[in-house]
């Protein structure tokens, strides 16, 4: 395999290295060098985090809770996609059973928690039976299965006009608090899949999982339950992605199966940002959807319809270019620089 | 402690294991030798439980396996180490192994089942903090079967340690496998390099075309015509 050999190449200058009193001085100034950077990306992530909250401008409050919205969907993706290595292009159907979940409930009078905590719940739990289903199938069959289970419960909300309402959808008032409300809540959400992220990474499951992606085979020999460590990676997956549903909903105020069940609205950006920024590292979803929440507005401007257009060719090039997003980018290149050999790849 | 009656296994509608039957006892180290495609590796998959069978019954320590996933097989103390490089070539040596001794029967001597195998295998405490990918042929196989054994097994199957080794390391490989043998851990070995495995091992099986077709002490077989002319090329 490919990767396999690029990690073949990078060992033998971790260690060769420099001699011992070099690398004492180059390691503390790297370290020193990384700390300020981390600080550094610190400072201007909190500052974009609370630039929005306090601007007076909707379109900015509008342009980042949409931001943290596909940050929290390609954190979520990642779970799967990325830990897991199953590239999922279903978390559509996540997101539009949380959609329906919140609208349903808000509509039938629950609270905006009650309606959230449905939404999560039903992200969660549809995730089983899909999981269940789908994780027979390894690859490119796996893709194509995530695809139509996304699709058929799109099928369902649409013919299901006694609840859904069907094509006509489900319209909402408007949030109370405006835009500055969504990207409040946006960055709440995005905080809880992070959160999520990082502690699943550390945790036995995160192992599991990467050995899982790595040879799946080699990870059940190890004792390594494939099908349940799947499903709960979905299942976190697909309530993180209920979630966002709900706040799509609320955002919007308004959903049809068209708009929440979307493969290239919903599916792929989802994927996208993930795999740009670097799937199966902690930040790369977040600076992944960054790049495509920019591109969508760019091109939304330029191209109007034609935004899928915009998606589909960078999902090419960075599959081509950088196959391991940016952030397995600078990792390599941190390695390659003498690096810790056992430093985090993605 | 396992009993393999009449196993059918195969991929599809390919029937590779043709009712195969054998044994090993506890704490036994047991030869499956044979021929590139004698269906050895489909034997131990399907004992592993990463191939379903066709037919037969596979029981351990008194238990059917029937169906059972791998990774209850594990938790039984059924331990398998896959052919060729089967290591996670990027997460390093450390958590490659980590991950081994998280198995529920591990788990709580973990820190000393750590430290076993870091003796046995000196290199891979060396290189701890490495990218398993980063490990040569023979490092990877180590880390492999170290992987098996810090899950505690009471039988561990491999697959093929010796295949694309150079000699020395072969016979590294082979010195350490002489020393899991005595804790008390049963071996079920399948090689292409008879005369190792027979070496090693107090008894043995010789597989072709998914039967058994000898079987017996590691003596008799080297000494065998058929196996003389077949596999040792004498």
């Amino acid at each position: 395999m490919g990767e396999r050999e690029r990690g073949v190449g990078a060992h033998p200058a971790a260690r060769r290295g420099p001699p011992p009193w070099t690398a004492m001085t180059g390691r503390r100034a790297g370290a020193l060098a990384s700390k300020a950077l981390g600080a550094a990306g610190l400072a201007l992530g909190a500052a974009l985090a609370v630039l929005p909250l306090v601007s007076p401008s909707p379109y900015l409050s509008h342009l980042f809770a949409t931001f943290w919205l596909w940050a929290a969907m390609s954190q979520a993706w990642n779970l799967v996609g990325g830990y897991a290595g199953q590239f999922s292009l279903g978390h559509a159907a996540f997101f539009g059973a949380g959609a329906y979940a919140a609208a349903l409930a808000w509509t039938n009078g629950l609270g905006a928690a009650a309606g959230t905590a449905l939404a999560g719940l039903a992200g969660a739990v549809l995730a089983l039976p899909v999981g269940w289903l789908c994780f027979r199938l390894r690859g490119a069959y796996f893709v194509l299965s995530t695809l139509a289970a996304a699709e058929v419960v799109r099928l369902c909300a649409l013919n299901l006009r006694g609840i859904t309402g069907g094509a006509v959808g489900i319209l909402l008032p408007p949030l109370s608090g405006g835009q500055r409300a969504a990207c409040a809540l946006g960055l709440a959400l995005f905080g809880l899949a992070t959160l999520t992220s990082a502690l699943v990474r550390g945790a036995r499951l995160g192992y599991r999982l990467r050995a899982l992606r790595e040879d799946e085979d080699a990870a059940e020999a190890a004792g390594v339950p494939a099908l349940k460590s799947k499903l709960w990676a979905l299942s976190l997956s697909g309530g993180l992605c209920g979630l966002a549903g709900a706040l799509f909903c609320a955002q919007t105020s308004y959903i049809d199966p068209g708009s929440v069940f979307s493969l290239a609205d919903v599916s792929i950006p989802a994927a996208l940002g993930a795999l740009l920024g670097g799937w199966g590292a902690l930040w790369g979803p977040p600076a992944g959807a960054g790049g495509v929440v920019l591109v969508a507005e760019a091109m939304r401007v330029l191209l109007g319809r034609a935004h899928g257009l915009a998606y589909g060719l960078l999902l090419v090039l960075t599959v081509l270019l950088v196959p391991q997003g940016f952030c397995g980018l600078l990792a390599a290149r941190r390695r390659a620089a003498g690096g810790e050999a056992g430093a985090g790849r993605p | 402690m396992l009993e393999v009656e009449l196993l059918r296994a195969g991929y599809g509608p390919v029937e590779v294991v043709c009712g195969v039957s054998l044994r090993v006892g506890t704490g036994e180290t047991v030869a499956l030798v044979g021929s590139n495609g004698a269906g050895k590796s489909t034997l131990l998959r399907a004992v592993a439980g990463l191939v379903p069978l066709i037919g037969g019954t596979i029981s351990f320590e008194g238990q059917r396996l029937d169906g059972l996933p791998p990774h209850r097989r594990l938790e039984m103390g059924l331990g398998y180490v896959p052919e060729g490089h089967p290591v996670f070539p990027f997460m390093t040596v450390q958590e490659n192994l980590e991950l081994g001794a998280m198995a529920p029967r591990a788990r709580a001597h973990r820190r000393r089942n750590l430290d076993r195998v870091m003796e046995l295998f000196p290199v891979l405490g060396r290189r701890r903090r490495a990218l398993a990918g980063t490990l040569s042929g023979g490092e990877q196989r180590m880390l492999a079967i170290a992987r098996g054994l810090v899950g505690e097994p009471r039988l561990l199957l491999l697959d093929e340690p010796s295949f694309g080794l150079a000699p020395l390391v072969l016979a590294r490989i082979y010195r350490c496998l002489a020393e899991v043998g005595p804790s008390g851990v049963g071996l079920l070995l399948a090689e292409q390099h008879v005369a190792r495995a027979l070496s090693l091992a107090r008894r043995g099986y010789v597989l072709s075309q998914g039967r058994v077709v000898l079987e017996g002490g590691s003596e008799e077989l080297l000494g065998h015509p058929q196996v003389r002319r077949a596999y040792l090329g004498l």
